[in-house]
């Protein structure tokens, strides 16, 4: 995808502070007043900063840019290049921590939680598990299958270099069984160079979910909200493995990211590599997409995170999902048939934490399984009252 | 070579694929529920037309008429008329069809068939109690009483002697025949038959067939120490060997009883579509059949009832040999609306618990309740009195048998 006319990259945090508005940038130098963190991906002028939201909901402080050359192609260093197990580089954790905040490297979506901050505290404990999180559990929709199958030399590599550098036991590709078996072979070959175990799960929405992964993986109790590396895992997806192995490999900063669009109303599926701080709104338009047509959601489908007009690509979700804009129907009271609590995957009481919700009653909620739920919104969808539940249960978890 | 392994998931959540069928839209709504569960009760409505013929289509199409106009009237009357949902009471309508005998526009019995009998008058009554209840109860969820059920209870204690079925057409005239053709040269035709239904191969002068005695009547007399014999003794043998009907009619159709409850196969066919599109929970019919057929093992009834009283035991303690006992208890299954009430009353939103714990100890109380009720009370009706008590421990058995999150 080529550049939009304007990019609002979102940084981690708001420190240390963006040059000031009107700097005029040149590809690859750095937003900030300190050397390294978010970049120009072309010659730009610094116009403001800006609080954005980004695509799993969150608010982000945000430097916003004008591009000069617009018409500048997104690549990937990757997409050139090839690299074998012998080119490894050993590393030791914090070498790698500065190398990716000064590529300006950052993830923080439902499968993987906070990158950095994993990295950060896998400095000060041990971690014997890495896992590289590559299940997709939308069939229509499968951006990690697709960006291993494209970039898998880069993303074993990364998760090679990872696993030397935590001196961690054991290195996990997870994958869906029902990958095709030529995918499986190739993806195999690269395990084997790296020392990378590839693990098949058969793939159940939200299976993906970090506390859902490392419980069917490794039997350890992650609490929702709760960092993997406190139970002694790192745990990454494919684009993530892939913005890291591009750092320490080709010390290339993360200036694109891939994004998997999924438009219901043409019933297609499209990856595309956009710039970090692309809106939603540019990327729709140069896919031919109406987005005052049709309802953007960012992320997992049934978590229903409705995108709003100023949400920008970045570190956070990269699925886009564009639906037939649909009328409310109006929720009927609750009637108790418990399919919520029957198909909740964390066996929590939806229901129950409604109710406290509507009463806000914090220690019910608690008593109803508050603190376990990961928001997957399958209570949501399978509710035939159409109650909020899961939105409720946001509410909930702010009160 | 890399290693594979392939761990089990952790939970049994459905297959994304299988859950988004409509891109994006509400998973399930209500106008599906009602939809679905009307599949399922195609099954024993099919097996109560084949077995039964026009007149037991009449009674549905009467009773859904019925239901129609009571429910405009009644939705408009005070706040509550706003709760009443017109599927929701189209469904119970069907519901209430499969409980009620279908002779109900042929005559009370033959003799009121020759006077000419008003029996049809029970079915818009039905209907308009049924409505009633649903207007006081709230609709579906807003109660731990089934508006059903106390519908169901109130007609049977009214018009108890209006809800014993006798009349079932013969194989030959299945679903063509007219069930109140059953007299001819000013005869009834008669049957107890030891070949099975589906097996008679003779030509009876008479659609119909009339039996005397059913089965529930059997059992329950026997239970209830009214069961007479010439001999004036009777074991619980002699009662599986000479008085009921062949066990197939029960299992397959051909034993008079209840509209949607005649065959146990369609009813379980019924159950198991419902199953299947995720509308019901497993775990009540399995559980409360499990343990209402180990009930009837272990309760004690008569091992041989003599003209001085009656031998009390549980079955498993009598000398009465296995096949005996087995049989006994697969005539106390087949012979009520027992998996009617399992598969599309016990399971209703409200009746039964929310959590997976609470249900099974829900199915275990009901299938107890079932039983006790069966055994002692009444063949035909005890599973709805079941179903009264134990959805009053729903709310009860969701607060002490509370979901544990699963880490």
């Amino acid at each position: 995808m080529p550049l939009p006319p304007r990019l609002i990259i979102p940084a981690r945090s708001p420190d240390p502070k963006p040059k000031p508005a009107g700097t005029v940038l040149q590809k690859g130098q750095s937003l900030l007043e300190s050397p390294g963190g978010p970049s120009a991906p072309a010659r730009s002028k610094i116009i403001g900063e800006r609080i954005v939201s980004l695509t799993n909901g969150a608010l982000a402080y945000s430097v916003a840019l004008e591009i000069d050359a617009p018409d500048a192609e997104s690549s990937l260093a990757a997409e050139q290049l090839t690299v074998s197990a012998a080119d490894l580089p050993t590393m030791d954790l914090p070498g790698i921590l500065d190398r990716l905040l000064h590529s300006g490297v950052w993830a923080d979506r439902r499968g993987v939680p906070d990158l950095i901050g994993q990295l950060n505290r896998a400095c000060k404990r041990p971690i014997d598990t890495i896992i590289c999180n590559c299940i997709d559990h939308e069939p229509p929709l499968r951006p990690n299958t697709v960006f291993a199958s494209h970039f898998g030399h880069i993303i074993f590599s990364a998760i090679g270099v990872l696993k030397k550098a935590m001196n961690a036991k054991t290195a996990l590709f997870v994958l869906d069984q029902a990958v095709p078996p030529s995918l499986h072979e190739a993806l195999s070959h690269f395990a084997k160079e790296s020392g990378v175990q590839i693990a098949l799960l058969p793939v159940r929405y939200p299976q993906a979910d970090p506390t859902l992964l490392l419980y069917s993986l490794l039997a350890r109790p992650l609490k929702p909200g709760f960092l993997p590396v406190e139970h002694g895992a790192l745990v990454l997806d494919a684009a993530a493995a892939l913005a890291v192995g591009n750092s320490l490999l080709f010390d290339q900063p993360m200036l694109h990211v891939p994004v998997a669009v999924r438009d219901r109303l043409r019933n297609e599926s499209q990856y595309v590599l956009a710039a970090v701080g692309t809106p939603v709104r540019d990327l729709l338009d140069w896919l031919e997409i109406n987005p005052d047509r049709s309802a953007v959601f960012c992320g997992d489908l049934l978590a229903q995170n409705l995108a709003t007009a100023d949400t920008v690509v970045g570190a956070s979700e990269l699925k886009i999902h564009t639906l037939p804009p649909s009328s409310d129907s109006p929720s009927t009271p609750c009637v108790r048939c418990g399919w919520c609590v029957d198909q909740c995957p964390m066996a929590v009481h939806p229901a129950r934490l409604l109710e406290a919700s509507q009463q806000e009653d914090k220690h019910m909620a608690l008593s109803a399984g508050l603190e376990y739920c990961i928001e997957c919104g399958i209570c949501s969808y399978i509710c035939p009252s159409q109650l909020p539940l899961a939105s409720s249960i946001r509410k909930l978890k702010v009160m | 070579m890399s290693q594979v392994f392939s761990p089990e998931p952790a939970t049994s959540q459905p297959r994304l694929s299988a859950v988004i069928r409509s891109e994006g839209g509400g998973g399930r709504n209500f106008g599906r529920f009602y939809v679905v569960h009307m599949l399922g009760s195609v099954f024993p409505l099919t097996a109560g037309a084949i077995l039964y013929g026009w007149r037991a289509m009449a009674v549905l199409m009467m009773a859904l008429a019925s239901t129609l106009f009571f429910t405009l009237v009644w939705q408009r009357i005070g706040r509550r008329g706003g709760s009443l949902h017109l599927p929701h009471a189209i469904w119970l309508a069907i519901l209430m069809t499969m409980m009620l005998p279908p002779h109900l526009l042929v005559g009370r019995d033959i003799k009121d068939l020759l006077a000419g009998g008003t029996t049809w008058m029970i079915v818009p009554a039905a209907c308009l109690l049924l409505v009633l209840m649903l207007w006081l109860t709230g609709g579906v969820g807003f109660s731990r009483v089934h508006p059903l059920l106390l519908t169901q209870l109130t007609l049977v204690l009214f018009f108890y002697p209006y809800f014993h079925p006798h009349l079932v057409l013969h194989r030959t005239r299945m679903l063509t025949g007219d069930l109140a053709n059953v007299i001819h040269n000013d005869r009834i035709t008669e049957s107890i038959r030891a070949e099975p239904w589906i097996a008679s191969r003779d030509e009876p002068p008479t659609d119909a067939i009339y039996i005397p005695r059913v089965a529930s009547q059997q059992l329950i007399d026997y239970t209830q120490l009214r069961h007479g014999t010439n001999s004036g003794w009777i074991s619980v043998e002699g009662l599986v060997r000479d008085a009921m009907p062949p066990l197939e009619d029960l299992v397959v159709g051909g034993h008079p009883g209840p509209i949607g409850a005649s065959s146990a196969i369609a009813v379980i066919i019924g159950g198991l579509f419902l199953l299947y599109r995720g509308l019901i929970d497993y775990r009540i019919p399995l559980v409360a059949v499990i343990i209402t057929f180990a009930a009837f093992l272990l309760l004690p009834v008569p091992a041989a009832i003599h003209e001085t009283g009656a031998q009390w035991r549980p079955l498993v303690l009598a000398r009465v040999d296995l096949a005996t006992i087995v049989t006994f208890a697969n005539y106390e299954l087949m012979a009520s609306p027992l998996l009617l009430m399992l598969f599309f009353l016990a399971t209703s939103p409200s009746i039964c618990p929310m959590g997976r714990k609470a249900k099974v100890v829900f199915a275990i109380a009901l299938g107890l309740l079932t039983a006790a009720f069966q055994l002692y009370l009444s063949t035909s009706f005890g599973p709805y009195v079941a179903l009264l008590l134990a959805g009053l421990l729903s709310p009860w058995l969701d607060e002490t048998f509370r979901t544990r999150p699963l880490i």
